[in-house]
């Protein structure tokens, strides 16, 4: 993934926000990458942006080739059915589906997608899948969010404070199994946090400030996630 | 309380389309209610003005035993009290070459009661004429009567009365006139005795002549007997009363003393054919007028209770502040109510003003094509139905209104405080049987959980779509009755004029049945734009989110509109024979049909209307709050 000159501005009215100005960037396949940054910096945007829930204002965004940055709604909507897997801070899960039917409902839209079973069983949840959502607890409906994301066998997988509303151990947990994602599954997984103590964990880190980039270095070392403490 | 004013008037501001939502559909329920309730009344004011006019007779005397009235038989009349005013004449049918002449004989041109009213050209002159150059004047034609032009000589070949053959009788028409008591365009049967004296039935008159006696060859003058006496009351009751109807009757009584037995016979206006369509067809109308206001505050009440609870659900917040401010609950209480109240009362007012005037408007010169009206009279007699059933559908709204605040009102603010949490899945019944739950596609079962989930969705759907199927039925149903009795000669044309009232009413079901469903499907994309937004993420497309709301929608209006068939059968039934007219059997069954597609058509347009706004719910915005 590469990005040039990535820009993202909100117009309402007379005033103009800039987002993401200008930022250039550029992730390998299956790399862990952290973005952080104080809330308000843009990282949300950008991770937007990468995710096709929000059009390019200007600049290019080169996934596996393609330039998503001209690409339309309907466009967008493919690349995320196909491409992309979200994990989010609020897990988003459908209340009227148990977890299994969660995950049947991203992997029916698309060919190739794993099997939703197996899945559910290699994030723990072999026992809860016939479970709805409001029966399981904070960290079971976020690995149930992950084993979506990782079920439909994307190149990507977008996560947007996975661990925002969980309890430190559970946060690990949540963690690592993302961490697994890059590292065995070979998943190219984007982390957003505001949590800086995470930036050790990624084979890539980005800080972001007022919309643009301060750093963007490679770590050679990723420590474990068991190791770290905040 | 400056500022909760400020708040109050933010609410009328923001919800502006809600509150235009309320108005239009108690405005909509009033007028027709209001409109109907004064309809019957300007109807026959309407009519009776040509009654008036003509200053038709309260009873006509005729004679059946021959001999004929004579001036001092007047004067015995005229002796009776109440008695203002009495006139003779001649009248009888005749067939002469296959049609029936019905004629009249006397001073037709200075009659008291039953006064003609010249149309076309002029009365006869006064002259002493001869069966060769008789004049008269025709009775103006209609559906089922026949008329001449004015100049046209008429032969009447072979004419014969009494038994003496007169032979032919030669009549210029100088005018044609309209009499008042021919106030319709029924077939008048005609009355006539064959050669054995027995009455003809099912023979009807094609053609009313009317001469002067004065002018007639005196042989006639001596045949022509005075056969009917009219008399004009001093009645001070309301015609179509029963206080006019028992006083007439007395008089009948009185009048027929005066002769020898079974010399002379009285009718009332009873028998006029007019007058008695009139009262049988006016009472039906009465009838639709109590009848249809039931279904109409059941929906006004529906409809207030959607829009009242969102709108407080949609305020949730704002009465969370209220109560953690210590705002007293009498005054969170009074600014929703007022929203109700004011929403309702503007409805009603407008509607009444509207629909009173407008309904009889539209409505009678469609009856114009049975009864001869000389212009229409706007009559506020009914309007108290309107007024009653405002004050009915007021009263329902604003309780409705405030239980539903006053059950928002029992929470804590801090419970309020946080936006009310999605409904937890479960399974349903029907999971519990495989065979008939596995083979239902993944989409559906998602859909068929999620109705089952929003119960109170799904009762409400449930309830308007039934609701309107009973309408839409009730309102085709009511133009087959029409079209069957078309063919039914009593009614006739009457008909016609049901079926525009049929149209009023599948109109303002299909109106109803929009504006509910749509502040239901509206209610539940807001509901859910959560789960909306997730499936955009996911990558569904648009059309694919919307089929996830719309689909329950739909399943939840074909198979309510199917239960709402038999219901609605069961409610015509009961209609029609309430009203008085027509029968269940009568309504086809494409009309179910037709009905059931209607309304599930119409609810598949609603979703449409609203595919921009599942359109528009935004990913970032619904994803990254905590419900």
């Amino acid at each position: 993934m590469r990005a040039k000159q990535l820009t993202k501005e909100f117009v309402s009215g007379q005033n103009k926000v800039i987002a993401v100005n200008h930022i250039s960037f550029e992730v390998e396949e299956g790399e862990l990458l952290i973005i952080v940054g104080p809330s308000g910096a843009g990282k949300s945007t950008l991770l937007n942006l990468i995710g096709g829930m929000d059009k390019v204002t200007s600049g290019s965004l080169m996934v596996k080739g393609k330039d998503i940055a001209l690409y339309n709604k309907k466009m967008l909507t493919d690349y995320r059915r196909n491409e992309v897997g979200f994990v989010f801070q609020f897990y988003n899960l459908m209340p009227n589906l148990t977890a299994k039917e969660n995950i049947e409902l991203s992997t029916e839209l698309k060919k190739g997608a794993l099997d939703p079973e197996e899945v559910l069983t290699a994030v723990g949840l072999k026992d809860r899948m016939n479970n709805f959502p409001s029966q399981l607890s904070g960290g079971e409906q976020q690995r149930v969010s992950i084993a979506r994301a990782l079920a439909k066998n994307p190149g990507i997988i977008l996560c947007d404070e996975p661990t925002g509303a969980l309890d430190y151990v559970t946060g690990k947990e949540i963690l690592s199994l993302l961490s697994d994602a890059a590292r065995k599954e070979k998943k190219t997984v984007i982390i957003v946090t505001h949590n800086s103590a995470l930036t050790e964990m990624g084979d890539h880190l980005i800080k972001i400030k007022n919309g643009e980039i301060v750093l963007d270095e490679k770590n050679p070392n990723p420590k474990d996630i068991k190791d770290i403490e905040w | 309380m400056k500022t909760f004013n400020k708040t109050i008037r933010k609410m009328f501001k923001h919800n502006i389309g809600r509150f235009v939502a309320n108005v239009l559909i108690v405005l909509f329920s009033i007028a027709l209610i209001g409109g109907l309730g004064v309809l019957p009344y300007s109807f026959v004011d309407s009519f009776l003005v040509t009654y008036k006019e003509g200053n038709c007779p309260d009873i006509i005397l005729k004679n059946v035993e021959g001999s004929g009235f004579f001036d001092e038989d007047l004067e015995k009349v005229r002796e009776i009290e109440d008695v203002v005013q009495v006139d003779k004449f001649f009248m009888a049918d005749f067939k002469i070459q296959g049609n029936i002449y019905r004629f009249y004989i006397g001073d037709m041109r200075n009659l008291d009661i039953g006064k003609l009213t010249l149309k076309e050209g002029n009365y006869p002159e006064k002259r002493e004429l001869t069966f060769e150059t008789m004049e008269g004047v025709v009775e103006e034609k209609n559906l089922n009567r026949r008329s001449y032009e004015v100049g046209q000589q008429v032969t009447l070949k072979d004419f014969s009365m009494g038994g003496f053959v007169l032979g032919d009788l030669k009549i210029t028409i100088t005018g044609i006139v309209s009499n008042s008591m021919y106030n319709t365009v029924q077939r008048e049967n005609a009355q006539m005795q064959d050669e054995n004296g027995n009455v003809v039935e099912d023979e009807y008159v094609d053609y009313i002549l009317y001469l002067d006696r004065e002018n007639l060859p005196l042989l006639y003058q001596y045949l022509m007997i005075d056969t009917d006496i009219y008399v004009k009351l001093n009645s001070k009751y309301d015609y179509y009363s029963k206080d006019y109807d028992d006083y007439v009757q007395k008089k009948i009584k009185e009048l027929e003393s005066l002769f020898e037995e079974d010399m002379v016979k009285g009718l009332s206006l009873n028998e006029n054919v007019a007058y008695a369509l009139y009262d049988n067809y006016t009472q039906k109308i009465r009838n639709i007028s109590y009848f249809f206001p039931i279904f109409f505050f059941a929906v006004c009440a529906l409809v207030n209770l959607i829009i009242i609870t969102r709108l407080i659900k949609d305020e949730r917040s704002i009465l969370a502040t209220y109560l953690s401010l210590g705002v007293p609950k009498s005054r969170v209480v009074f600014k929703y109510m007022l929203f109700s109240f004011l929403s309702v009362a503007l409805g009603c007012l407008l509607g009444l003003l509207i629909g009173v005037p407008i309904l009889p408007a539209v409505v009678l010169p469609a009856y114009n094509a049975v009864f001869k009206m000389n212009g229409y009279f706007f009559s506020l007699k009914g309007v108290s139905i309107g007024i009653y059933s405002s004050i009915a559908i007021l009263v329902i709204s604003l309780a409705v209104s405030l239980g539903s605040v006053l059950s928002y009102l029992r929470e804590s603010p801090a419970v309020l405080m946080q936006a009310k949490a999605p409904k937890a899945g479960k399974k349903i019944l029907l999971e519990r049987i495989p065979f008939l739950w596995k083979p239902i596609p993944f989409s559906f079962k998602s859909s068929i959980r999620n109705i089952f989930r929003q119960k109170k969705n799904l009762v409400l759907t449930s309830l308007s779509v039934i609701g309107s199927v009973v309408l839409v039925l009730l309102g085709i149903g009511l133009f087959d009755v029409s079209e069957s009795l078309v063919h039914d000669e009593l009614f006739g044309n009457v008909a016609s004029s049901m079926g525009l009232i049929s149209m009023v009413v599948v109109l303002f079901a299909v109106s109803i049945t929009i504006v509910i469903i749509y502040s239901l499907v509206n209610m539940n994309i807001s509901e859910r734009s959560r789960e909306l937004a997730t499936l955009k993420v996911l990558g569904y497309h648009d059309i694919e989110c919307s089929l996830y709301t719309f689909r329950e929608v739909m399943i939840t209006s074909a198979i309510s509109a199917l239960i709402g068939l038999p219901i609605a059968a069961f409610v015509a039934a009961f209609a029609f024979r309430y009203i008085g007219f027509g029968d269940i059997k009568d309504v086809k069954w494409t009309s179910y049909l037709l009905t059931y597609l209607l309304v599930v058509l119409t609810t598949a347009i609603v979703n449409v209307i609203l595919y921009p706004k599942v359109k528009a719910v935004n990913m970032n915005d619904s994803l990254k709050v905590l419900d």
